[in-house]
């Protein structure tokens, strides 16, 4: 039984079908993963710079949100007034800045602040009913 | 007796928790003891009334600082002995430089005072805590570096960093609020040495000091004539020594020109804690330029 032929073909099937799992996953990706593949291709090249963002809101927001090219840098999801981290920095940046208040909350104001060491803050107020969406864009050569 | 010793115990127990990290200058103590509160030892060597310009460390100063892993300076030029004494460090000891992470400015006034090439034209200015918004981002780089030294107490160091930056931003709002005391056409600033840039700029100061005037305080015939001549033109209202420096050039000046003679700043040194020596700075400013 041991040496069985069927037994080897079985076990030969077997350890086949195990691996197809991890080979499927990598050869039919969803076509916007390639793109965020793409993107994380890009980011990598010079993150250059650490950093500090800092968020205040005049009214809690519900969330707050930087991403680069769809990729999630910083996120806040607790309700607050103010919020801060490191965020790390390209040479020239170009962020995606988004915070969104709970229904019913007037128009208000939200500042922003990003540190780069050694180099000038860039800071400002932005205005917004319910949502923002703003992009910031950074030149720190 | 008894309850004496278990204080005792308890706080030599507390102590042996603590992590020890190194200051080269008591603005930088401050900064530490505000991030770092119960989890921290400090260890300074700089003391409040020695010259941060000239002094050097000698060997008992890096006796105190083995056992230190970490090891703060201001940068930015301030500790001009700093590269022979990362040299003298021991393995896995590091200096972090808090100015490195601070926007620089340089030296820019009209004259050139020429005690050292630090305060020479053009040269960088190392004065960068006299803005006291960078102060408010040199609580974030402390405590960043403090998180990645001792990570189970990373959140404790980014809170009280968080408490800390708020009191400099209030500090900020209110030596804005007293400038504006001041008419636009009188914030000129005539300091003996070039350590107030970053604060003229930031409070929308013109930034003047007295040229020629050696380290002892001493100036020549030739360059008081000018000097007189100069403060007359300008209409300047006031000069101020400064802490540690000597007055006796500048007692002349006033003298000679009516200029009144303000109290002394703490240009490099401290007035008890960092706070403190903001408010006596633009409290004086205030008071003798307003007068």
């Amino acid at each position: 039984m041991k040496g069985s032929p069927l037994c080897a073909a079985l076990l030969l099937s077997f350890i086949f079908a195990l691996a197809i799992v991890p080979l499927l996953s990598l050869t039919h990706r969803e076509p916007q993963s390639f793109a965020a593949s793409e993107a994380s291709g890009n980011e990598t090249l010079i993150p250059v710079l650490s950093g500090f963002v800092t968020v205040r809101s005049a009214h809690p927001y519900q969330s707050i949100e930087i991403s680069r090219g769809g990729k999630v840098l910083w996120q806040v999801s607790e309700p607050g007034l103010e919020a801060e981290s490191e965020l790390e920095l390209l040479a020239q940046d170009l962020l995606q800045f988004r915070v969104i208040w709970p229904d019913e909350t007037p128009e208000t104001a939200v500042f922003v602040e990003i540190e780069p060491d050694g180099k000038e803050a860039f800071s400002q107020t932005y205005w917004a009913v319910g949502n923002l969406g703003e992009e910031i864009r950074l030149d720190l050569k | 007796m008894k309850m004496t010793f278990w204080i005792y115990l308890l706080m030599t127990l507390a102590a042996l928790g603590q992590l020890k990290v190194g200051s080269l200058n008591p603005i930088a103590t401050d900064l530490l003891k505000q991030v770092g509160g119960e989890h921290i030892e400090v260890v300074t060597i700089l003391k409040e009334d020695q010259d941060v310009h000239t002094f050097r460390p000698d060997s008992r100063d890096l006796r105190k600082m083995q056992k230190c892993v970490l090891i703060f300076a201001m940068g930015k030029g301030l500790e001009s002995y700093l590269d022979g004494f990362e040299d003298s460090l021991e393995k896995g000891q590091a200096v972090i430089e808090i100015g490195k992470s601070i926007p620089s400015q340089r030296v820019d006034a009209d004259p050139i005072y020429v005690c050292c090439p630090s305060h020479a034209q053009g040269a960088e200015d190392p004065h960068w805590w006299h803005n006291v918004k960078n102060m408010e981002r040199a609580v974030k780089i402390v405590s960043r570096e403090l998180g990645k030294l001792d990570p189970d107490n990373a959140k404790a160091y980014r809170s009280r960093a968080k408490l800390a930056g708020a009191r400099y931003r209030e500090l900020h709002r209110w030596v804005k609020s007293r400038v504006s005391e001041i008419p636009k056409g009188q914030r000129v600033l005539v300091t003996p040495h070039a350590a107030f840039g970053y604060f003229c700029k930031a409070y929308g100061f013109q930034a003047a000091f007295v040229q020629g005037l050696s380290k002892d305080g001493e100036i020549s015939a030739q360059q008081l004539a000018h000097t007189i001549r100069e403060l007359k033109e300008k209409q300047i209202k006031a000069i101020f020594p400064e802490r540690l420096a000597n007055p006796k050039a500048l007692k002349q000046l006033s003298q000679e020109t009516g200029c009144q003679l303000g109290a002394p700043l703490y240009a490099d040194s401290i007035h008890h804690d960092y706070e403190r020596t903001i408010r006596h700075n633009v409290n004086e400013i205030v008071k003798a330029l307003t007068r």
